[in-house]
């Protein structure tokens, strides 16, 4: 209960970071970036207009996923033996106050937001908005991991505060220039509105002092959580973090061809109107990807706290380092009699779970490695066959199938139903179901079944959310390093997930030419993802 | 929204709330013991009276719950009092304990709000 309780902890925690970005960003993006004058109309009105209502919806969004975490998700996790609820208590707690606090400034603002749209020239309701913007970021200090700590907590709270600032001016601004771009777009874009250039240039300038905000306080906060270079390299939270330096390094990437499009002299409006909406639709991706495993991160022990359970360099560099795939796996007798009930969470595991687990991950790897080959040759164009790769991912749903469950049918003594009521059994199975629904999409795609535009976007769509939720995904409970060595893994395939899916996305959203490169790009990821599981190991 | 958008958007956001409910594994213990009495593990030629657990964090002591078990027995509740003065320990008083292998599970809430929950195994009496 308290790990599902935990999953819904860290995603109600993302998802109300991701209101606050609508929310708060959007009023620094309303300020400073659109800069509507009194008594605007035309593109300017409508774009006023539809923020406002952006602001609102993600104000009520903070307010939701808060109300969630503070009236279910905690109080069920905490219930006591009797199975009674303590709300109240909970409530009464520091972290129960400034939830309240968060909920009630997020409401207040959602009204707000709705005055000023209603009169957009009363500078009283802008002044009322940006005080409640203001308090929410500052309450936002008491619901951090800061709070918590014994020391340095006021300096803690403070650059926790500003970091989040940064990155909710940065994401909350693309997120409502995604929305400009769409009404620019429908007003004739560049060439018969050119105060769409304008904004995107202010943007830039807003984005930089976003990231700013976020890599100074950032750089204090990592100083003070990681400690050095071995809680960096050998702990959960500092691969975390190098984890979202990656995905930064990677939006700057697009925001930079963004700035040069734009700043260009022979920059048209047809480069314009054709490249920057897809690398800003992509740069929001990473964002949100950010905002999720940011709050991954605060779930996890700050790496200055765990000295005896860090992994060294030389431990974690061994589960990279390549060696043959296991050819053979223990029978699955040997294997059940060997492993320790599932709810033993202090047993230690056998050489032959290990076994059974690296002989998985490694199928799983051929036929990953096999279909991102295949896609390779497909890019190339020069064989027509290859184009039908996410077929393999029908192979890879039987395989997880019959693998996945020992304990459960076909392989082990639970029943196909009985074994349905297992959380385990019936996570593993869902997966099945989405690696088939990957397959079917994807080749109906590339076998010109499936023609709607749309169609083509499922496959990135859900390759970015697998790719989130295996960095916001952690087993470590009970054996800190044990796990993370583990799951050290999981990191690096996340964030190839996440390229991957954003390069297709470039891909299907560019113009052909330009989109060769992301194409090439997202194959090569998929590729790497095989040949990470084709080397991975337990022990 | 694009036509595009809208029309990949349902299967997505369907798929993606399912890929939601097959992850539910994913917690950390965030809140993580530095140091305890007895370690874990550990071998004592004579009961406790009391085990002590230092975590890396504050912790609302109210929510905290302990049970502890003998060997592959049926766990009992632990009562732990709040008065402790240092925001960051938990002292357990233990009744009187016979010999044998030990497991005590706690789960408590950080002031942050995240739960967690662990396990202290010590063994009284010679170790088998």
């Amino acid at each position: 209960m308290t790990q599902l309780a935990g999953f819904l902890d860290v995603l109600l925690r993302g998802f109300g970071t991701v209101g606050l970005a609508a929310a708060v960003g959007g009023l620094v993006y309303l300020r400073l970036v659109l800069r509507p004058p009194a008594g605007a109309g035309g593109l300017v009105a409508a774009a006023r207009g539809r923020a406002l209502t952006l602001v609102a919806a993600g104000a009520l969004l903070a307010a939701g996923a808060e109300l969630l975490l503070l009236l279910l998700v905690h109080p069920w996790a905490l219930a006591e033996d009797s199975g009674r609820w303590p709300l109240r208590e909970f409530l009464a707690t520091e972290f129960g106050l400034a939830g309240l606090g968060r909920v009630a400034l997020s409401l207040a603002l959602a009204a707000a937001a709705r005055w000023v749209r209603r009169a957009p020239d009363r500078a009283l309701g802008w002044a009322v908005a940006l005080g409640l913007g203001f308090l929410l970021m500052a309450n936002a200090a008491w619901l951090a991991h800061a709070v918590s700590r014994l020391h340095d907590r006021g300096p803690l709270m403070v650059g926790t505060v500003l970091h989040q600032l940064g990155a909710v001016v940065w994401v909350g601004g693309l997120l409502h220039l995604v929305g400009f771009v769409l009404l620019w777009r429908r007003a004739g874009g560049p060439a018969a509105e050119p105060l769409g250039v304008r904004v995107l240039a202010r943007f830039s300038a807003v984005a930089i002092a976003g990231l700013i905000l976020v890599l100074a306080p950032g750089l204090y906060l990592s100083i003070s959580y990681v400690g050095g270079w071995g809680g960096l390299i050998g702990t959960g939270y500092g691969v975390m973090v190098l984890t979202k330096v990656a995905l930064l390094g990677c939006a700057l990437v697009l925001g930079g061809l963004n700035f040069l499009i734009l700043r260009r002299a022979d920059a048209g409006a047809g480069a314009i109107a054709a490249r920057v909406p897809a690398f800003i639709e992509v740069e929001v991706g990473l964002g949100l990807t950010l905002l999720l495993a940011a709050a991954s991160l605060t779930s996890l022990p700050p790496s200055v706290d765990v000295v005896a359970d860090r992994a060294t360099p030389a431990e974690v560099a061994a589960r990279f380092r390549p060696a043959m795939p296991r050819l053979s796996s223990p029978p699955v007798g040997q294997l059940l009699a060997a492993a320790a009930p599932i709810d033993d969470t202090l047993a230690k595991r056998q050489p032959e779970e290990y076994a059974w687990s690296e002989y998985n991950h490694h199928a799983a790897g051929f036929f990953v490695f096999a279909m991102g080959l295949l896609a390779l040759l497909d890019q190339s164009g020069r064989a027509r066959w290859a184009r039908h790769w996410p077929l393999g991912f029908l192979g890879l749903a039987a395989f997880l199938f019959v693998r996945n469950d020992p304990r459960a049918w076909p392989l082990g003594p639970a029943g196909f139903w009985e074994s349905m009521v297992l959380p385990d059994v019936l996570q593993h199975r869902l997966v099945v179901l989405l690696v088939v629904a990957l397959a079917v999409f994807e080749w109906m795609v590339r076998s010109a079944r499936l023609t709607r535009p749309g169609g083509r976007l499922v496959f990135p769509l859900l390759c970015a959310s697998g790719g989130a939720l295996l960095l916001t995904h952690s087993h470590a409970m009970f054996n800190l390093k044990t796990e993370f060595l583990t799951e050290v893994s999981h990191a690096p395939m996340g964030l190839l997930g996440v390229v991957m899916a954003w390069g297709r996305w470039l891909e299907v959203r560019l113009p052909a030419a330009d989109g060769r490169v992301p194409g090439w790009i997202w194959a090569a990821c998929m590729t790497a993802i095989g040949l990470i599981l084709l080397v991975y190991r337990e022990t | 929204m694009p036509l595009a958008f809208r029309r990949a958007a349902a299967p997505a956001l369907l798929l993606m709330a399912c890929l939601t409910l097959a992850a539910p594994r994913a917690a950390s213990p965030h809140a993580i013991v530095l140091e305890s009495s007895p370690i874990h593990d550990a071998v004592l030629p004579r009961a406790p009276q009391q085990v002590t657990l230092r975590f890396n964090s504050r912790i609302e002591k109210r929510f905290t719950r302990v049970t502890l078990a003998l060997a592959d027995r049926a766990p009992v509740a632990v009562a732990v009092p709040a008065g402790d003065a240092e925001a960051d320990r938990l002292t357990i008083p233990l009744q009187p304990l016979g010999p044998g292998v030990y497991v005590l599970r706690y789960r408590v809430l950080a002031v942050d709000g995240h739960i967690t929950e662990g396990a202290l195994r010590f063994t009284v009496g010679a170790a088998r």
